[in-house]
């Protein structure tokens, strides 16, 4: 009779252990009616740095604030959301000659692994390896991204219309636009091959 | 000895030297009104901002016209241009 309790017991507590770890596994929806997840750019020209901003950003990222290794998920920028300081410039940009937004209408960033994890503390700092899409071209690019966790931080920013945790993903990184198809060495000397792209983005996973 | 004949300005020449002068002075006067901004015009300008929650940093865009330096060599050229012809244009007294 003791066995049948202890088992039952333990059997038990292995259930709720594994509803608990269960629980921090959350999927967040980086779809943000707020108009805070941006994705800025910067290149190099001769007077003066084109610098811009995407704000059409969604995406799920599905996360573990216990096990961050496992995190995967998706996140994509709408194109035509590119947005510089001038019309003209802004018009050549999504244009065909650059990046085509009509025929390509989404950048995306799928990830596939995580490594180097370190705890900071208020999340992690990793490398995060995934296939970049940008003009149709897919190519393996591991950058560093730092996940910060806001458990119970939904309902602050939603002004109580729902409950749940925030995670802000931040990165910075450099690709080259001959890399995607974009005018491969043609224009150097007007506007620079790499681009610097900066990321700062938070989803949201409200309470089931 | 004689006297060198004298050259005056026409009309014509007065104009082109008042024309020049406006395309010199009317843009960098707005130009410095709008910021003197040191690079391409813009036709919207960033405001930066920050979320009081995530702190994610940032941009609106606010619907502003900022002249750039292009607009500028191009009044100061035909300013130039106006003042170059000016000369074309004088009589000779009479």
């Amino acid at each position: 009779m003791q066995t049948v309790k202890t088992l039952l017991l333990a059997s038990a507590s292995l259930c709720i252990c594994s509803l608990s770890l269960q629980a921090e596994v959350k999927s967040y929806d980086f779809e943000d009616p707020k108009g805070v997840n941006n994705v800025s750019f910067l290149l190099d020209a001769p007077l003066e740095s084109i610098s811009g901003n995407a704000k059409g950003v969604s995406g799920i990222v599905t996360f573990d604030s216990t096990n961050p290794e496992a995190v995967s998920g998706t996140i994509t920028i709408e194109t035509a959301s590119l947005t510089a300081t001038n019309n003209k410039l802004q018009e050549h940009m999504l244009g065909k000659g650059w990046l085509d937004a009509a025929s390509y209408p989404e950048i995306s960033f799928v990830a596939k692994s995580v490594s180097k994890v370190e705890e900071l503390k208020d999340g992690f700092k990793a490398q995060l390896t995934g296939d970049f899409t940008l003009k149709g071209v897919a190519k393996e690019l591991t950058v560093p991204v730092t996940f910060t966790y806001l458990p119970r931080m939904l309902g602050k920013r939603s002004n109580g219309a729902m409950e749940g945790d925030l995670l802000v993903l931040r990165s910075t990184f450099t690709i080259n636009r001959s890399d995607y198809g974009i005018k491969p060495g043609q224009n150097s000397d007007k506007v620079a091959e790499e681009v610097e792209l900066r990321l700062a983005i938070a989803g949201a996973a409200p309470d089931a | 000895m004689s006297d060198p004949q004298r050259i005056r300005s026409s009309p014509f020449s007065l104009i082109l030297r008042i024309l020049a002068l406006v395309l010199i002075l009317a843009p960098t006067v707005f130009w410095i009104f709008t910021g003197g901004h040191v690079g391409f015009s813009k036709d919207r300008v960033e405001i930066p901002q920050v979320d009081p929650i995530t702190q994610i940093e940032y941009v609106d865009y606010e619907e502003r016209f900022v002249l750039g330096v292009e607009y500028l060599a191009l009044a100061y050229g035909l300013g130039v241009t106006s003042f170059g012809l000016s000369f074309v244009f004088r009589q000779k007294a009479k």
